[in-house]
């Protein structure tokens, strides 16, 4: 048999992205909306916008329908598409204390300045299939709206700004304050536009992790929980809610609210350093795009791991953490693999029937030499 | 609210009203002067340790009107040139110099959405309120 280079298959392409768009066709069911997507799986609308690093909810929706669902492939269209378009500019740096809070929960404090507000989660549901979905339609729907608001206290209003809980620990001189003076940055750092370098800047890293895979930095981030490296967190906070966005108005110059962007933020607390011989704990920090709790977490966890001064496991490593979890990229590698390497394999079973000639020639000659 | 403030809402008004606010400019001399155009608006956000950084970019789509002489700008989130439009003319004749009759119309169709977007975050707000946590301590504690 013979391996050779080949080229062609052209025909065969176009029939295969043919038929990958039949299969999601073919049902009897009616065709998904990309409203519907956006409303109704919106989590996993929020994590293709923060892998792709392109806050765009209708387009994000748009490619999880065309990618029938797989995630990857959903952030890696959304990425492509935003190489397609113009940066018109950059919005003034946003504070979080002016966050539009719509859950927010620290596990370090029981009362903490404004409540704990559990906010939309899943966290408490049972993790039980609800059959009564499988009949959800609008008669459902309304009656369980007005389940919702009847009994609804219209009179109770929730701060839409609540002070950070970390404030609490700063101001007591508990908390690491300020980034040391080697660590603090002139300007911001864009791995769009110049490639990562290592030591990465704090600016660089955290814009790394804030388009990260969910998957990739969860099981980073839970080697170092389980004790491959030493960060054991505490949630110091974590926040949902809406981050305006604001730029310079270009006629006037005066701040320009766009509009309101879904984050999640996280803080959490780690084992206690000290560099002036006070111990102090210590902070890593979290932010991405939509609802992401997980990945917020794993992000503040990653964040705070790769500051460790000597690494010793790979969460502690920075270099090695920013460059796996980058979903798009590792998913284009491994996918590659899928891509003819006919050349290549030829090379390697050339040289392996070589070596087995080898070996076989040596086993002979110690033969011949063993009988004379 | 100031004329800024009052353009802010444009971003989330139902379609149905964006029009309606359109309309109002319907007799008035409006020229486009940049026409409607998606790009991309680099979000960047202070972190806990007051170090800014880019988490990632966001679809916008900005455009700009003169009315009379004075220019409007418009930017709104995700792909809406309508309601960019409408936000750089609501722009344009709150920045220009006299109070004019299109004025009093768009401030006037801009405080009715206000109002309704009071109502609904006040509705979202009290969901959200219903969430909020009171902890018993446990006996003996």
């Amino acid at each position: 048999m013979g391996y050779v280079a080949v080229k062609g298959g052209n025909e065969a392409i176009e029939e295969a992205c043919r038929l990958f768009a039949y299969e999601r066709t073919k049902g009897v069911s009616p065709p998904l909306g990309v409203d519907q997507i956006r409303e109704q799986l919106y989590l996993a609308v929020d994590r293709i916008m923060s892998e792709g690093a392109l806050y765009a909810p209708e387009l994000a929706a748009l490619a999880l329908k065309q990618a029938a669902g797989d995630t990857f492939e959903a952030s890696f269209m959304l990425r492509a598409f935003r190489a397609t378009q113009q940066r018109l500019g950059y919005s003034l740096p946003a504070g979080t204390e002016k966050m539009r809070v719509v859950r927010r929960i620290s596990s370090a404090f029981k009362d903490i300045p404004g409540g704990q507000i559990l906010g939309s989660t899943s966290d408490y549901t049972l993790r039980l299939l609800d059959f009564d979905l499988l009949g959800d339609d609008e008669a459902r729907r309304s009656a369980f709206r007005e389940r919702i608001f009847r009994h609804l206290p219209l009179d109770v209003e929730v701060p839409q700004t609540f002070p950070k809980v970390i404030s609490i620990l700063r101001r007591e001189g508990l908390l690491e304050d300020v980034m040391a003076v080697e660590q603090r940055e002139d300007a911001i750092a864009d791995i769009t536009r110049h490639p990562l370098t290592f030591p990465a800047p704090r600016s660089a890293s955290l814009q790394a992790l804030a388009r990260g895979e969910t998957g990739g930095m969860l099981t980073l981030a839970y080697s170092s929980m389980r004790g491959y490296g030493n960060i054991h967190p505490t949630l110091g906070e974590l926040r949902v809610g809406y981050l305006p966005l604001t730029i310079r108005h270009p006629l006037s110059g005066e701040p320009y609210v766009i509009g309101e962007v879904k984050v999640t933020e996280a803080e959490v607390l780690a084992r206690m350093e000290g560099n002036d011989g006070m111990p102090k704990f210590s902070l890593g920090y979290g932010l991405c795009f939509g609802q992401n709790e997980i990945k917020a977490i794993s992000m503040a966890i990653l964040d705070r791991s790769t500051r460790t001064k000597t690494p010793k496991s790979p969460a502690e490593d920075q270099e090695f953490v920013l460059y796996h979890t980058d979903g798009i990229e590792a998913m284009g590698f491994c996918n590659h693999w899928k891509l003819p390497h006919y050349v290549d394999f030829l090379s390697d079973l050339d040289r392996l029937r070589k070596s087995q000639e080898l070996a076989q020639a040596a086993t002979r000659k110690e033969s011949t030499d063993a009988a004379a | 609210m100031n004329g800024t403030d009052l353009t802010a809402l444009i971003d989330t008004m139902d379609e149905e009203r964006v029009e309606l606010l359109l309309q109002l400019f319907a007799d008035v001399e409006l020229t486009i002067s940049t026409p409607p155009r998606t790009g991309l608006m680099m979000l960047a956000v202070h972190d806990s340790f007051a170090t800014a950084f880019y988490p990632g970019e966001i679809l916008v789509t900005e455009a700009r009107v003169i009315y009379d002489g004075c220019e409007g700008f418009g930017m709104v989130l995700g792909e809406a040139p309508r309601r960019a439009l409408a936000r750089a003319a609501a722009d344009a004749v709150f920045r220009y110099s006299d109070a004019t009759q299109v004025q009093k119309s768009v401030r006037a169709c801009l405080l009715e959405e206000a109002a309704m977007q009071k109502t609904r975050q006040l509705e979202n707000g009290a969901l959200v309120a219903a969430t909020k946590v009171n902890f018993d301590l446990m006996p003996g504690a």
